[in-house]
């Protein structure tokens, strides 16, 4: 089946819940709503047109410090904005002190000025507009990688998920979603229900943060040390101490 | 009298230094008597945080990285995570990188499928074959170490290509390797196939049926094993595998038996691919795409090097702002790196989906009411390593 | 199939392969009495290469820091006895080194490259820590002081 094709039928199905559609080379990516997203799933197993009944993977994404380069450019611009209503605020206190030749071109500059500042407002306006598509209202991203042995094609599902959301477990439709939604749990803090097994798998049952997410540091945090030094014999290295490197 | 059903459950563990394990992994069995009742397995003995790992290094850093992968067949891991950057950049490759990366792929399934036969064998009980497999194996280290260096941990392929061209000597090597090795394979094939203590020990053991192979995650010969016809190969084709003749074979009986056959039958294909490709392959031409960012320095002419040859290598190549997943086919099944860029110079976000992660968690449905003497069979036929599954 | 089974005929043919071999050639080697020709590309022990005037071509950029995934290498630039600046230090982990070649592959000079010296083992922890003086292999052990 052809990815519009895929899409449409997702939308006739399901109308609102399917946000956006986009294909990132050659990839078909839909973003749906949390709430809807075990039905979605389902009838993307079962529908018999799309039957998707391989999972290759799935897994989370943590957005918290993905770059906004649209918002940032519009905060640039309200920022000139902002210096150059000062500037005119300095050349009108200028004015009243000025000769007649000065004020000339003082005003000239004013009224420049002011364009200018008309024409950054509008720009910063149309770039707010576009920033807004960048904002995210949840953290994470849970993202499940479909594809159909059958019929031989692929969709990748997304969902925004926040830290204290429930996500409801795939397990009942792809059993290989066990080990990957309990690594997840296990990186990324997130919950699932109605899972059979939900426990730490890569980290130690008493581990405490989840690692794959954004804030947890790289090379481990404050206490971690202590942590294996319970648990090491005495003496262990913990830290290579041979570079100057990061 | 004591019946059946007054006996008490008895709870194991195995591992996490069995042998048959082959890796770090500990799997803890519930038995009743000698029927296995449940298996949990546990696995993060060598967790490295690789995803998280590479969202801190440039992606030419994270290559020989990719190599720790499935430590048995590094040039394949490196295969694919090259593929998916490349497919991520919209890079070129030219044609004669493209033949040398179907050779070292496919010697690499050779060689993989070497340890797996040998080991296989071993932990059955059959000893023999083990060092048999073992010799052919290091022939094909030793036209690995002649190209590029190290018998294990390769680090050779490319972004845009590869990183060394092949040597006459190379292909001297191979041509020698393609005449004798499939008789050598024989001795394996007729040590093992047709003996019926190994007939007794894998048919009709660890069955696991079409549907259930399919919403269990697995692939690879192990998916093919339980009748499926799928391969990456021919179903996603990449590289220049179109161009070439091949079979995939599958079987549907889903046993032990039937994985060992598939595997054979892969080693068999990919002396067949390999022929092809030593017909094929131009004699001239480039074994680096010139155009690509990632090569280094000194091997642009002299006065080309200039300071942003420098930040290049230091900050890494800014790939565009998106997401791609590409899977390939190896060894074990389907190797397959997805990686979220925010066009930066280091991936914002890696996963690699790595088959022996999911064979793992399918082993429990696959030995469930099966005898105990037969899981060391059924783990050794999914051939998992463990530097894939905890990564 | 049946005929097989009971004729043993499965288990005759493995038995001959295996008597078959014992007669065959060996195909290991008695190291560390004998020992493989390597052959050139090998990536062992770094080596420091020198100019043909004898001294060390490395200019100090640092791009083999940078690169080196398990951060093995510390190089330290600064005056060296001649008054001009340079390099004063070179060091390499080899107990952290992957041995992956990348520095080797990233240098713009060619300054540093790798040998076939494979016998890394050591008594003793610090040795692994291969500083400037152990990394340039080409002059006798007096000559040394001069490459800087
Ligand atoms: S070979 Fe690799 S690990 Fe070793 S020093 Fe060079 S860059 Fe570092
Ligand atoms: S990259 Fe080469 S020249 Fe630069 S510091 Fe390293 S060895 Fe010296």
């Amino acid at each position: 089946m052809k990815n519009d094709e895929i899409v449409g039928l997702l939308k006739g199905e399901f109308g609102e819940a399917v946000k956006a559609s986009a294909e990132l080379s050659g990839d078909l990516t839909v973003k749906v709503d949390l709430s809807k997203l075990h039905e979605i799933l389902q009838f993307l197993r079962s529908c018999p047109s799309l039957e998707f009944d391989y999972l290759p993977f799935m897994t989370a994404i943590d957005y918290s410090v993905y770059p906004k380069p649209k918002t940032k450019e519009a905060e640039a611009k309200l920022k000139e904005v902002k210096t150059k209503e000062e500037k005119i605020k300095e050349d009108e206190e200028k004015l009243t002190e000025a000769k007649e030749e000065e004020a000339e071109s003082l005003k000239e500059e004013i009224q420049k000025l002011k364009e200018e500042i008309v024409k950054a407002k509008e720009e910063a306006e149309k770039l707010k507009e576009e920033a807004k598509e960048e904002e995210r209202e949840k953290q994470f991203d849970v993202v499940y990688q479909l594809r159909s042995i059958k019929h031989s094609h692929d969709i990748r599902i997304k969902a925004e998920v926040g830290e204290e959301d429930i996500v409801e477990s795939a397990t009942d439709i792809w059993s290989s979603t066990g080990c990957d939604e309990c690594e997840i749990y296990d990186m990324f803090g997130i919950k699932f229900k109605n899972h059979p097994d939900l426990r730490r798998i890569l980290m130690p049952e008493d581990w405490v943060g989840h690692p794959y997410r954004k804030d947890y540091p790289l090379k481990g945090k404050e206490g971690d040390d202590e942590y294996l030094d319970t648990r090491l014999p005495e003496g262990q290295l913990k830290k290579p101490e041979h570079t100057r490197m990061p | 009298m004591i019946g059946i059903e007054e006996t008490k459950r008895v709870r194991i563990n195995m591992g996490p230094q069995h042998p048959a394990t082959h890796g770090v992994g500990r799997f803890i069995l519930t038995l009743n008597g000698e029927i296995i009742e449940d298996v949990k397995p546990i696995c993060g003995y060598l967790h490295r945080g690789l995803e998280k790992l590479a969202e801190n290094m440039t992606y030419q850093q994270f290559m020989p990285i990719v190599d720790r992968l499935d430590y048995v067949a590094s040039m394949n891991n490196d295969l694919a995570y090259c593929l998916a950057i490349e497919k991520l950049l919209g890079m070129e490759v030219p044609e004669r990188a493209e033949y040398i990366r179907i050779l070292i792929a496919e010697l690499g399934r050779i060689a993989s499928h070497l340890i797996w036969l040998g080991t296989m064998a071993l932990d059955i009980g059959a000893m023999t074959p083990y060092f048999y497999t073992f010799r052919d194996r290091e022939t094909i280290y030793d036209m690995f170490e002649e190209i590029c260096g190290a018998r294990l941990m390769y680090n050779y392929v490319r972004m845009g290509g590869v990183s060394n061209d092949i040597t006459p000597k190379f292909m001297e090597m191979l041509k020698h390797f393609l005449d004798t090795f499939p008789k050598l394979m024989k001795e394996s094939d007729g040590l093992l196939t047709k003996n019926r203590i190994w007939m007794s020990r894998t048919k009709d053991v660890g069955v696991i049926n079409y549907d259930d192979a399919i919403s269990w995650g697995l692939s690879g010969p192990c998916l093919r094993g339980s009748g499926v016809n799928w391969d990456l190969r021919k179903n996603r084709p990449y590289g220049i595998y179109p161009s070439l003749d091949f079979d995939i074979p599958y079987l549907p009986e889903g046993d032990v038996y039937a994985r060992y056959l598939v595997r054979l039958e892969e080693i068999n294909q990919s002396v067949r691919i390999l022929r092809q490709c030593v017909e094929k392959i131009p004699s001239g031409g480039d074994y680096m795409n010139p155009e690509s960012p990632f090569v280094r320095p000194m091997k642009k002419p002299k006065e080309g090097i200039a300071l942003k040859d420098f930040v290049l290598q230091i900050r890494g190549v800014k790939a565009p702002a998106g997401e791609v997943y590409f899977g390939a086919e190896n060894p074990k099944g389907e190797l397959g790196f997805y990686i979220v860029s925010d066009g930066a110079g280091k991936p914002y976000r890696m996963k690699i989906r790595t088959p022996s992660f999911v064979h793992v968690f399918a082993l429990p449905v696959i030995v469930k009411g099966g005898l105990i003497a037969d899981i060391v069979s059924v783990i050794s036929s999914l051939d998992f390593v463990f530097g894939e599954v905890d990564r | 199939m049946i005929k097989e089974h009971i004729l043993f005929a499965d288990l005759i043919k493995g038995l001959s392969i295996t008597i078959k071999k014992l007669f065959g050639p060996s195909v290991t080697l008695h190291y560390p009495i004998q020992r493989r020709e390597l052959p050139e590309r090998m990536r062992f022990l770094h080596k420091l290469d020198l100019t043909p005037e004898g001294k060390i071509k490395c200019i100090a950029c640092g791009i083999c820091e940078r690169i080196c995934p398990p951060k093995c290498i510390k190089m330290t630039r600064g005056t060296r006895e001649d008054g001009k600046k340079g390099l004063t230090e070179y060091e390499i982990d080899i107990g952290r080194c992957i041995f992956c070649g990348l520095c080797v592959e990233v240098c713009p000079e060619e300054a540093i490259s790798m040998t076939n010296i494979y016998e890394l083992a050591t008594y003793n922890k610090a040795d692994t820590v291969y500083t400037m003086d152990r990394l340039v292999r080409d002059v006798p052990e007096e000559k040394k002081a001069e490459v800087r």
